[in-house]
Formats: structure tokens, C-alpha cells, sequence
């Protein structure tokens, strides 16, 4: 048995063993350390950059983010164009077990040429569009062919809801979302917005991780415009127009509305109109904005111009009269004629039954010089700025020969627009002040930063406010009886105006053709003008004259926008018959509550002791109404005289006997029949 | 074990010593420890958050393209040419003649 007690171990020989594997340790770690280190140095510096570069590829994705384009609003915030994301198909042709079939198929779902798509599809790239921005349902059919290699991805698409409404003033946008016309091409950098290119992670399947956090998208988006058109004038100003267009089987028309204390274009029309959301097939005769950018002879309408200046320049008084040769004059080899011929006319005369002969004559006593310089102060042969594209200036050449001088004294021999016109007319109506016209209220960044804000803005005085309120008289006698358009009257309203027949230029024969532009423009009410109303018929055929083609579509016009625009009116109407009284419609579905409140309203109505119900007294004549409330035991109070046009309290209510009904009346109105 | 640090105190190093040299060590390696885990989770939880927020932002598109839909729905609907198709249809109305429209005077 060992002494284990006494073994002793070696104090030398384990120390120099320890050392000497403590090294051997050491060394390797070092050795270890310094090849990483080394390695670190190659893959950190030498291979940093490439490196980087490779996983960067892996995780990171370039997006881009579309910028939200700007809507378009009509002056009281109607929206006029919006944008929506819509679906786009793509698809991998590597992926498709049959191209051929699978281009057929296509092609019936989404009405696009099977041959076409084949030929995209056959390219042999990986990304292949197959229709874009298309709707839901075409989306639902491609996703049931349950074929492998197609992709939807959301794109901006413009959207039109009005429809054609102020279509050519909005214009449109391509499938890119550029404006291609009218103020969408015109804002198209304020529209636009700001297109963003963001790196985003993404994850090994794919997946976006949004570790830097997101960028609010109303901050990209595009500038608000909003328009100073009425969305209910430009309706009706459409509808009265394409009415008037298809009456007369005419070519085309144009109608400008404005207010002629601002410049503000209330509603801008053309017909033939076209739908913003399917441009597809529409030619460019009918996108063109026509009252913008057409310059044209526009005819007698010009008459009132020639007069306002002679007027202001003391050429002539009211009190002149001319004669107007029985409807033919002879100026050097050519000869004017009349279309209602008549012997002397004062000046008023001579603007209401739209005498050539004589407004020549007015022309030639004004001169040359002041004729075409009276024109160019009425705001012709200039363009306006108003911002859409194309806009027409206009030709107002220095009439040398006698008979230009002559021809241009009644609008023939010169150009301009339907929108200058209007605003030459606004001019007389603003008392002799030239307002710009306007079509852009204000635009509006997406921080609220005004980038636009248009106002009213004063050319100049044309003529005094006393000549201006004097043509303006005149013109009143224009739409009474033995005047050229007595179809523009209204009932209610005074109405101002002057008709235009213009004989249309033949570019080939270097004359004149047989087709016309038939014309009205017109101002109401005309003690003081709210609205001036232009209405321009491009080649009638029932009929040439401007009090019958162009003056109804005013009048229709005029008499939705007088209410519209809270005017009262000229003088006092007697009710000839109540409105036509519609078929007794079926009553609308009641909803669910309304139908509750209804029954709650006559379960717990029950008079009480003391209490009378308050009868109904509207439209009833002050003397009847006095009695029936007296016989319900109510004190009546009368405001006004007529009939009961609204009364307190409401009819219905329960009231303490003897209380005060108040009672408002308005309009002598002679028995309503019913 | 017991019998190696006897062995060592019995070698002269007290055991105070040897804490001494270790403990700072340890805590050292224990500190490092805990930054790291407290790094690793601040970075995973980055990323839950990144998930989380990637899913919110696609909802809030989702919401946004909704929204679109329903305004311009709503735009369509008010459109005064659909307006005056269901007044005049479905409900029977007339526009007023100019005699029949009364103004208030302010």
C-alpha cells in the first residue's frame, strides 16, 4: 500500500508543464485572434464596399411612391376630377403554360386585341403589362382564370364624377397621369404633386419593414384647384346649349356665363360635349374648347361697341337718327344689306332691329383710328391670361378700304371669341369697367400653402358708367317687341342684349360662305347686371338669326340663374298658374328611424287642457288667415302684405289659446289656381 | 473542488484574493452579456415594430383608397344631371316657375 500521506507532488515539474500549455493556450488564441482580425480587416476594408452592396440588394427595395394628384373643385367645393388607385394587370410570360391561349382569353375578358397582347407577351421579358387601370370586375375575371404568373398593382386613375360637365375646361389626363388638355395640362405642376423614391427592408419573404417609419402621403400630394364655375349654372348652361344646338342642327356652340362685377367665369359650355372618363374614340374637334380658343367673325353683337364709343365720344347723342337707306347701301363696288330694312332710326332703333347700314354709318363717323382702338379697349385682339391652353387672341386688322371700315362697325372683317365678347359685354354691364375674366379661384398646396389666390382685377374704363348705362338701356329694347329677340325676354327679370347673324369666312373662296354663326349675348337683370350670358351657334340650319337660335338657350339659362344666384326680381309677376303639378309619385322609402320619430311625433302629441293646434296658413290670403287664426283662438300678427309665405309657430304646434301666430306675407298675388 | 481551493489557500492565496481578481471579470462579462440582450431585443423588437407599422401603413393605404372611392361615389351621385333624374322621377318635382320663387329681403 502507497503512503499517500507522505507522496509529495512536485512543486517544479507541474509549474514548468502548466507554463509551457498556458502558452501553447495563448498562442492559439492569438494565433486565432489575429486570422480573424486579418479576416475582419479583408472582409470590413478590402471587400466593405462590394460586400455592402450584396446585402443591400438582398434587404433593401427601392420604392416609388406616387404622388396623389390634386383634385379639381367647382367654386362652392364640388369636386370636378378626383383621383382613385384602380387595379393594373401585369403578368411573367416565362410563367404561362400557353401564351396563345392565355392572349385569347384576355381578350375577351378585357376587350383588348388578343394579337397584340401575344405579340407584348412574346418579347420575352419578365414584366409585360396587359391592361391598365382597369375595373374590378375585369380584375375578378382574370383572377378566376386561376393562370400563374399575373399580377395586379394599384395605380392612380383620374376620375371625372360631373361627367361631361365643364369637360373642356377640365381637360383630361393619360394614363400616366399627365395632363394632356384644358387646366389639367395648364396646373399640370401644381396638380402633379411630388413623386418620392424611398428604400424600404424587406424581409426574406419579401416583406416590407418599415423600420425608419412612414412618410405621410398627403404631404406628397398635389395642389387643390378650385375653379370659379358654378357646377348648377354650368349644368344648366350645358343642357340649354346642347338643346339649342340640336334645335337649330347646328355644328357646335359655346356659351360663356359671367359675372361681370368680378370677371369670374360662372360656366364655361361647348357642345358637342364628351365623357373625360372614356376620351376613347373622341376626336379632337370635339375636345377643343371652342369658346377659348376659336376666334371668329362674331357679327352684330359688335354693334353695341361701336355705339358706346360714338356715345362717349360725343359722335353721336341718343337723339341722332340715321337712315338706313331701305336695307341696301352701296360702298364702292359692294353693297350692305339689311335684314329688316327700314328708313330713319334713332340710335336706340338702329341696336334693336340690328341695322347695318346704319351702324356703318355710326362707324364711319367714329373713324378708323377710334373704331379699332375702341375694340382693342373692349379687351379684343388680346388674350385674356385666363390659363387654359390655346387660348385665341383674336384679329382686329386696321380696316383701310371703305367697306372694311363698314363691315367691321357691325362685327364682319374681324375675330375674336366667345369668352372676349363676354367680357367685352361685361364691361357695359359693370358700368363702363373692363373686369379680367377668370377662371382659377385659388390654388392650394397640400400644407395649406397658398400657391394662387386670383381676384377681381380692373383692366381699365372702357367708357363712362353714364354711356355704359345708356347702350345698356338701349339694349333693352333689343328683347321687346319689334327688337330682334324678343325670345330672351323675361317675365321677371329686365333683360339686356344684342343678337348676332355672322355670315362665316370661306378660307377657300377667299368670301364669304353661306353658313352663319348665330348669336345672343345678353346681361340680367339689367338694371344691375348679375350675369352676362353669351350664347354662340356654329353653322344653324332650321334657322340663321340669333334671336331665334341663340336667344332661348338664354333665356333658359338666365331664368335658372337668377334664383340660383338669390337675385330678386325686376318687377312683380302675377301668378298665372300654379306650376304644373307632378304625377303623385310613390313616396320614398321611409328609413327605419324616421318612420319611429314619425309615430312618436302623433302617438304623444295629444292637446292638452288650455291648448290649441296651430293650423296651417301658407298660401293663404292675409284676410282668410287672420280669420282662421282668430277661429283657432290665436292672436295673429301680419308682416307684409299677400299671401302667408311662412308663419310662427309652425302649423301643427301646440299652442296656449290666445298666443301670438305671426304671420309673414309677400307678392299681390291674384287667386292661385289649383 | 473543496480540496483544490484548500489546496490553493493551503498555497497562501485567501480566498478574498481570489474573488478579488475574478469578480471584476465576471461582472465585466455579465455587462457585456446584458448589453447584448438588451441589444438584441431593442433590434427585434425594431423589427416587430417595423412589421407592425409595414401593416398598418398597407391598412391605412387600404383605408385611404376606400376613402377615394367613397368621395368620388358620393361625387357621382350628387352630380346634378343624376340629382334632377331622381327629382324629377322618383320624386315627382318641377323647377318652381319665376313667379313662385320668393326672395328675402336681408
Amino acid at each position: 500500500m502507497r503512503d499517500l500521506k507522505n507522496h509529495q507532488p512536485s512543486v517544479e515539474a507541474p509549474g514548468k508543464w502548466m507554463r509551457v500549455r498556458v502558452s501553447l493556450v495563448g498562442f492559439v488564441f492569438v494565433a486565432l485572434l489575429g486570422g480573424m482580425f486579418a479576416r475582419a480587416v479583408n472582409l470590413q476594408i478590402h471587400q466593405g464596399n462590394r460586400l455592402q452592396g450584396m446585402a443591400q440588394d438582398q434587404y433593401l427595395r427601392e420604392l416609388e411612391i406616387p404622388a396623389r394628384r390634386g383634385d379639381i373643385f367647382d367654386r362652392r367645393g364640388t369636386p370636378l376630377a378626383q383621383s382613385v388607385d384602380v387595379d393594373s394587370i401585369w403578368v411573367d410570360p416565362s410563367m404561362l403554360p400557353d401564351a396563345r391561349d392565355t392572349a385569347k382569353k384576355l381578350s375577351k375578358i378585357l376587350n383588348v386585341e388578343s394579337k397584340e397582347l401575344l405579340e407584348r407577351m412574346q418579347k420575352g421579358r419578365r414584366f409585360v403589362w396587359v391592361k391598365r387601370q382597369v375595373t374590378q370586375t375585369e380584375v375578378e375575371k382574370v383572377k378566376a382564370l386561376n393562370l400563374p404568373g399575373f399580377g395586379f398593382t394599384k395605380e392612380p386613375r383620374r376620375f371625372y364624377p360631373q361627367r361631361e360637365l365643364a369637360a373642356h375646361v377640365i381637360g383630361l389626363v393619360g394614363t400616366d397621369s399627365h395632363g394632356l388638355d384644358g387646366l389639367e395640362l395648364s396646373f399640370e405642376d401644381e396638380l402633379s404633386g411630388d413623386k418620392a423614391k424611398r428604400a424600404s427592408v424587406r424581409d426574406a419573404k419579401g416583406r416590407k419593414v418599415l423600420t425608419n417609419g412612414v412618410e405621410n402621403p398627403l404631404s406628397r400630394q398635389g395642389a387643390a384647384v378650385t375653379l370659379t364655375i358654378d357646377r348648377q349654372l354650368q349644368y344648366v348652361t350645358e343642357k340649354a346649349l346642347v338643346k339649342a344646338v340640336d334645335d337649330a342642327k347646328a355644328v357646335a356652340g359655346m356659351a360663356v356665363v359671367l359675372d361681370p362685377k368680378t370677371g369670374e367665369i360662372l360656366a364655361v359650355a361647348n357642345a358637342p360635349r364628351f365623357n373625360p372618363n372614356a376620351p376613347q374614340g373622341v376626336t379632337a374637334d370635339v375636345f377643343r374648347n371652342r369658346a377659348v380658343t376659336d376666334a371668329f367673325e362674331p357679327g352684330s353683337t359688335f354693334k353695341a361697341f361701336v355705339i358706346a364709343r360714338a356715345l362717349e365720344d360725343g359722335v353721336i347723342t341718343p337723339a341722332s337718327t340715321f337712315d338706313c337707306e331701305k336695307g341696301h347701301m352701296a360702298i364702292g363696288r359692294h353693297v350692305i344689306h339689311d335684314t329688316h330694312p327700314s328708313g330713319m332710326l334713332d340710335v336706340k332703333g338702329i341696336l334693336q332691329v340690328s341695322s347695318n347700314i346704319c351702324a356703318a354709318k355710326v362707324g364711319q363717323k367714329l373713324g378708323r383710328e377710334r373704331l379699332v382702338e375702341n375694340y382693342q379697349q373692349f379687351g379684343f385682339a388680346e388674350r385674356s391670361g385666363l390659363g387654359l391652353p390655346g387660348e385665341a387672341k383674336g384679329v382686329i386688322p386696321f380696316p383701310r378700304a371703305e367697306i372694311s371700315l363698314a363691315t367691321q362697325s357691325f362685327g364682319q372683317g374681324l375675330t375674336a371669341s366667345p369668352l372676349q365678347a363676354a367680357a367685352a359685354f361685361g364691361a357695359l354691364a359693370n358700368r363702363g369697367v373692363l373686369m379680367k375674366p377668370y377662371l382659377v379661384s385659388k390654388v392650394v398646396d397640400s400644407d395649406g400653402l397658398v400657391l394662387l389666390d386670383n381676384k377681381p382685377t380692373e383692366v381699365r374704363r372702357v367708357v363712362s358708367e353714364k354711356t355704359a348705362r345708356t347702350v345698356v338701356e338701349m339694349l333693352e329694347s333689343v328683347v321687346e317687341k319689334g327688337g330682334t329677340a324678343p325670345k330672351a325676354r323675361m317675365d321677371a327679370y329686365r333683360v339686356a342684349g344684342k343678337t348676332g347673324t355672322a355670315q362665316k369666312a370661306d378660307p377657300v373662296a377667299r368670301g364669304y360662305s353661306d353658313k352663319h354663326f348665330a348669336s345672343f349675348i345678353g346681361m340680367v337683370p339689367a338694371e344691375d347686371p348679375r350675369v352676362v350670358i353669351a350664347i354662340f351657334i356654329d353653322e344653324p340650319k332650321t334657322d340663321i338669326y340669333g334671336g331665334l337660335v341663340a336667344a332661348p338657350a338664354f333665356k333658359e339659362i338666365a331664368e335658372v340663374a337668377m334664383p340660383h344666384l338669390a337675385v330678386p326680381p325686376s318687377r312683380v309677376v302675377p301668378v298665372q298658374e300654379v306650376a304644373a303639378r307632378p304625377e303623385p309619385a310613390p313616396k320614398p322609402e321611409k328609413s327605419a328611424v324616421v318612420a319611429a320619430i314619425e309615430r312618436l311625433d302623433t302617438v304623444t302629441e295629444v292637446p292638452a287642457e288650455g291648448a290649441v293646434r296651430v293650423p296651417d296658413l301658407t298660401g293663404q290670403p292675409g284676410r282668410s288667415a287672420v280669420s282662421q287664426a282668430l277661429t283657432a283662438a290665436l292672436e295673429p300678427r301680419l308682416i307684409g302684405s299677400g299671401r302667408v309665405v311662412a308663419q310662427t309657430p309652425p302649423a301643427g304646434s301646440l299652442v296656449e289659446k290666445g298666443a301670438r301666430i305671426t304671420l309673414e306675407l309677400a307678392g299681390n298675388l291674384p287667386s292661385v289656381t289649383r | 473542488m473543496s480540496v483544490v481551493i484548500e489546496a490553493r489557500n493551503r498555497g497562501g492565496l485567501p480566498l478574498s484574493v481570489i474573488l478579488g481578481e475574478i469578480l471584476p471579470a465576471a461582472l465585466a462579462v455579465m455587462l457585456l452579456a446584458t448589453v447584448g440582450i438588451i441589444h438584441v431585443t431593442s433590434r427585434v423588437l425594431v423589427v416587430a415594430q417595423g412589421y407592425e407599422l409595414s401593416r398598418l401603413d398597407a391598412q391605412s393605404t387600404d383605408l385611404m383608397r376606400e376613402n377615394d372611392q367613397l368621395k368620388l361615389e358620393l361625387a357621382t351621385l350628387k352630380g346634378p344631371q343624376k340629382l334632377e333624374a331622381v327629382a324629377r322621377t322618383k320624386l315627382g318635382m318641377v323647377p318652381p316657375s319665376p313667379a313662385l320663387v320668393f326672395h328675402v329681403k336681408k
